[in-house]
């Protein structure tokens, strides 16, 4: 019998793939840290709840494919994704927005270079998966900030199925985004 | 910021589409909210452990694998006590009644032997598994999911990496006639399944707002306990709908009726078929512990003797007053055999217990024994004699 959490976040997440014992001591070891991030920015309970569920699930969903150095700056960088996608999809109360702080014009920490490195990769383990075609125009549209008739050229389509492809990524996008943050109530 | 511009920056975050400023941007605002502090605030955000204990159950349901188990060892014991009683109470008849040799030979003679762990399992790409012959070991591989079977003949359901793209798959296990079958769903649920009868279920509750099932024929649930995902059972015509709890359903269409029973907890039961003025108690019923919901035409609700529902589940027969003629359709859907029900005497109840994993004789002489009736089994079919219209 292995006592988990004796071992570092390196054997845990080797161990991960099919261990979900693994993965408990993960949850143990971080949920606190990221809950508490996230409720300091939506101060509400439902919302922290929807997004660490969300951040644990694709966790879990995805951890073939993770390569982490820390997991718990990984996992911090993935909730300060999804609280963006929490009040992006109008679930805030009206108050939220009252309580929107005032930033100074200068950066106040030494990592923002590195974090917006990381905030940009989460970004796009997101929009990875898309479907190929999708996804090639997506990627020329947003990242390589080409118009649509750039994109139409260069990968032999008309301009019509270039915006075609752009929309149905969004909405792609935004249904995977929001796919666990409505719910249903019984009585 | 305004309202519209922070809109608009969390959208670009998002949608993908945000330039290195504004990325930059929104990682200050995340910064300057968590100058809020870094400890555990009870005041604002309730107790530390509920939370936690909440949000993991939360996450649990929607990354556990489904399991599908053997019915068969579960109730190894319950048989070995049942054949003991019954052998006593046969023993005490024949020493007071020696016609009852000749009746039982005949029986003996061409005896069927019960059902067992019998089931189909239909993969959502049509594929099929016949669940008794598979051996063990990797058995399928569908929408990132793999299905494997052990030793104990018990099949699980792995989520590897899931493909959001792929849309939500979903399997059918069918029992034939003398099957049955457990399902543990990836929320904790459980399902048993008996003979003739088919579950549709989803592989994976990862990316539903309910947790949906389609029953045919009989199954009794242990459901999990979620009050954000609830549990939908669609049979026939019936739509139930509960948050956690134990019930048994059986829709049977030789039944007549969709019979709804509640053991624990609270369910509400909807007719579909009244989708518009739906009157209450008529045509959706919230049903109460050891109440049974009847749905015909409209419901109708009694309370019934709870064990006698659900005792096949534990592998066993039991009847309190139940009519010969429930009684012979129960025996014909285990022992795959047929009844004439023409010849059926009216107006027969029994009362008595007896496990399902004996043959075909010995559930007939128990009923003999106490009925005053006589079974002949031809061709598979069961024949009935009344022996109190019969001259002696």
């Amino acid at each position: 019998m292995i006592s988990y959490s004796s071992l570092s976040d390196e054997e845990l997440m080797a161990s991960l793939q099919d261990d979900a014992a693994a993965f408990n001591e993960i949850y143990e070891r971080y949920w606190s840290v990221l809950y508490r991030s996230a409720f300091n920015v939506l101060k509400d309970e439902e919302g922290c709840m929807d997004v660490i569920q969300d951040v644990f699930i694709w966790f879990w969903e995805s951890r073939s494919e993770l390569k982490i150095n820390s997991v718990k700056a990984y996992l911090l960088v993935a909730v300060k994704y999804k609280v963006a996608n929490y009040i992006r999809n109008g679930k805030v109360r009206e108050s939220f927005y009252d309580r929107i702080p005032k930033i100074t014009g200068n950066a106040e920490f030494p990592d923002e270079v590195l974090e917006v490195k990381e905030l940009r990769e989460m970004i796009e383990r997101f929009v990875v998966d898309l479907p190929d075609r999708c996804q090639e125009v997506f990627r020329l549209s947003r990242k390589e900030h080409l118009t649509n008739k750039e994109i139409a050229e260069r990968l032999g389509i008309t301009e019509k199925t270039v915006e075609n492809q752009i929309n149905k990524a969004l909405k792609q996008l935004r249904k995977q985004l929001g796919r666990f943050s409505v719910y249903m109530f019984l009585y | 910021m305004k309202k519209e511009e922070f809109r608009n920056l969390v959208e670009r975050i998002t949608d993908g589409s945000a330039s290195d400023v504004e990325i930059a941007l929104y990682n200050r605002y995340y910064h300057q909210y968590q100058k809020a502090g870094a400890s555990w605030s009870e005041a604002d955000m309730g107790e530390e452990t509920a939370i936690k204990e909440k949000l993991k159950q939360r996450i649990d349901q929607k990354i556990k694998p489904v399991v599908i188990v053997p019915l068969w060892r579960r109730y190894i014991k319950y048989a070995a006590a049942a054949v003991v009683l019954l052998t006593l109470s046969t023993t005490l008849y024949l020493y007071f009644n020696t016609s009852f040799l000749k009746s039982s030979a005949d029986l003996v003679q061409q005896d069927i032997a019960p059902g067992g762990n019998k089931a189909v399992l239909t993969l959502a790409d049509g594929r099929t598994i016949n669940l008794s012959d598979a051996v063990n070991g990797n058995l399928a591989e569908q929408a990132g999911i793999a299905i494997t079977k052990n030793e104990d003949g018990k099949l699980t359901y792995t989520a590897g990496k899931v493909n959001v793209n792929h849309p939500v798959s979903y399997n059918t296990i069918a029992t034939p006639v003398g099957g049955q079958y457990q399902v543990n769903l990836p929320d904790g649920t459980k399902v048993w399944l008996n003979a003739a009868s088919s579950l549709k279920f989803p592989t994976s509750f990862a990316k539903l707002k309910e947790r949906k099932v389609e029953l045919t024929g009989e199954a009794y649930f242990e459901v999990t306990h979620s009050r954000d995902l609830p549990f939908v059972v669609k049979s026939g015509k019936q739509e139930l709908s509960v948050l956690g709890t134990h019930f048994n359903i059986n829709s049977y269409p030789d039944e007549g009726a969709i019979r709804t029973t509640l053991l624990q907890g609270s369910v509400i039961v909807r007719n579909l078929e009244k989708v518009k003025n739906k009157q209450l108690g008529k045509d959706s019923v919230l049903l109460k512990p050891e109440q049974q919901a009847s749905l015909k035409d409209v419901f109708s609700v009694k309370v019934v003797d709870v064990e006698g529902v659900t005792a096949w589940k534990d592998g066993n027969f039991l009847f309190n007053d139940t009519d010969l003629k429930d009684i012979m359709k129960q025996v014909s859907r285990w022992y795959n055999v047929s009844v004439d029900y023409d010849e059926i005497p009216k107006n027969r109840f029994f009362t008595g217990f007896i496990s399902r994993n004996v043959n075909l004789s010995r559930v007939l002489e128990m009923l003999e024994v106490t009925g005053n009736i006589q079974f002949k089994i031809e061709d598979k079919t069961i024949k009935i004699t009344d022996l109190k219209k019969e001259p002696m």
